[in-house]
């Protein structure tokens, strides 16, 4: 391009760019309202969603729960193995070897010491529990009472004693008085 | 970055409205609607352009391409809407010039011509801005502007156009 025709444009540029555009007819006040009602509404939609999302999920997860079925009622069968009573085992003869702690229990009875140990006293606990008091062996007399002592010699006191309080001692003793 | 404030676009509507709506005119009818989208296209914006300016002529020629498409289809008779075509500029006698003819003459230039002396001489844009408007090089937009403004010129038959007198 030469300069006279680049000048010449440049003229040209010139000339046109004083012409005026007509006015653009834009209402800046409806503009900026519209602006403002537009940014507003941009402000306001997050909190749409969200309570929209909100309330979506919560019709859910209370559709969920209301339809949720019931819980069944299992039934299972249990088995309960019950071993029959043994037989009562035959009566063995302490021995002397054998360790016999539960014999030196103060509370075990002497029917059960004597009658065979731990085991006889079991045996026989089992039957009370499961039959009853009848069930129990008629009791062992107790071996018969010693003669009567004299008080002289029950006491230790000398026979021919005739101090007043021994007589007294022995007075209280036969007649069950207090002294 | 924030949105675009009520000063910023007050100060683009008062600078560029009207660039913007002769530019618009070049393909449709309602440019200032257009405009007016693209001004509210440019607040709702979660992080406005850099170059505001240039954003804004490519959402109107968007917008204006998009509404010669709407109008076509509403008017078969693309010619009764051109008759009744206004004149795009005011003051002509301050410049020389007739507005009718100018207008005639650019209505009469291929478009990607006369959308770059729009965007050119009265929207004050440069080269690359008009380029990234309209989607070209800024080499091909000086070319389109050379080869317009030659084109502009023959047909309103100036050669030379009379400065402006001033009192």
């Amino acid at each position: 391009m030469s300069g006279s025709t680049h000048d010449e444009l440049a003229e040209f540029h010139a000339a046109l760019a004083r012409l005026t555009p007509t006015p653009d007819g834009i209402n800046l006040a409806q503009l900026m309202y519209q602006a403002g009602r537009l940014s507003a509404a941009r402000r306001n939609g997050v909190w749409r969603i969200a309570t929209a999302a909100s309330m979506m999920l919560s019709l859910g997860l209370g559709s969920m729960l209301w339809l949720r079925p019931l819980p069944q009622p299992t039934e299972r069968i249990v088995q309960v193995f019950v071993q029959p009573p043994a037989p009562p085992p035959e009566p063995t003869p302490p021995t002397n070897d054998e360790p016999t702690p539960a014999l030196s229990e103060p509370d075990l009875p002497t029917d059960a010491r004597q009658a065979g140990g731990e085991t006889d006293y079991l045996r026989l606990r089992r039957q009370v529990l499961a039959h009853g008091l009848d069930t129990l062996p008629p009791p062992t007399p107790w071996p018969a009472a010693a003669p009567p002592v004299d008080t002289n010699t029950l006491l230790d006191l000398p026979k021919d004693s005739r101090e007043p309080w021994i007589r007294f001692l022995k007075h209280s003793l036969q007649s069950g008085d207090p002294l | 970055m924030a949105s675009v404030g009520p000063e910023l676009l007050e100060r683009l509507t008062t600078e560029h409205a009207a660039a913007l709506v002769l530019y618009a005119r070049q393909w449709c009818g309602t440019p200032e609607d257009v405009v007016q989208e693209a001004f509210l296209k440019l607040v709702v914006q979660k992080r406005p352009p850099d170059n505001p300016v240039p954003w804004l002529y490519r959402v109107v020629r968007n917008g204006a391409l998009a509404a010669n498409r709407a109008e076509r289809r509403r008017r078969h008779h693309e010619t009764k809407a051109a008759a009744r075509t206004p004149v795009w500029f005011v003051n002509a006698d301050l410049a020389g010039l007739d507005a009718e003819a100018t207008t005639a003459a650019l209505r009469a230039l291929p478009p990607e011509q006369s959308e770059v002396l729009v965007a050119r001489i009265w929207g004050g844009l440069t080269y690359e801005q008009i380029g990234e408007a309209v989607g070209c090089s800024a080499a091909t937009a000086y070319r389109a502007y050379v080869a317009g403004l030659s084109a502009l010129r023959e047909k309103m038959g100036v050669s030379c156009p009379d400065r402006p007198t001033t009192n």
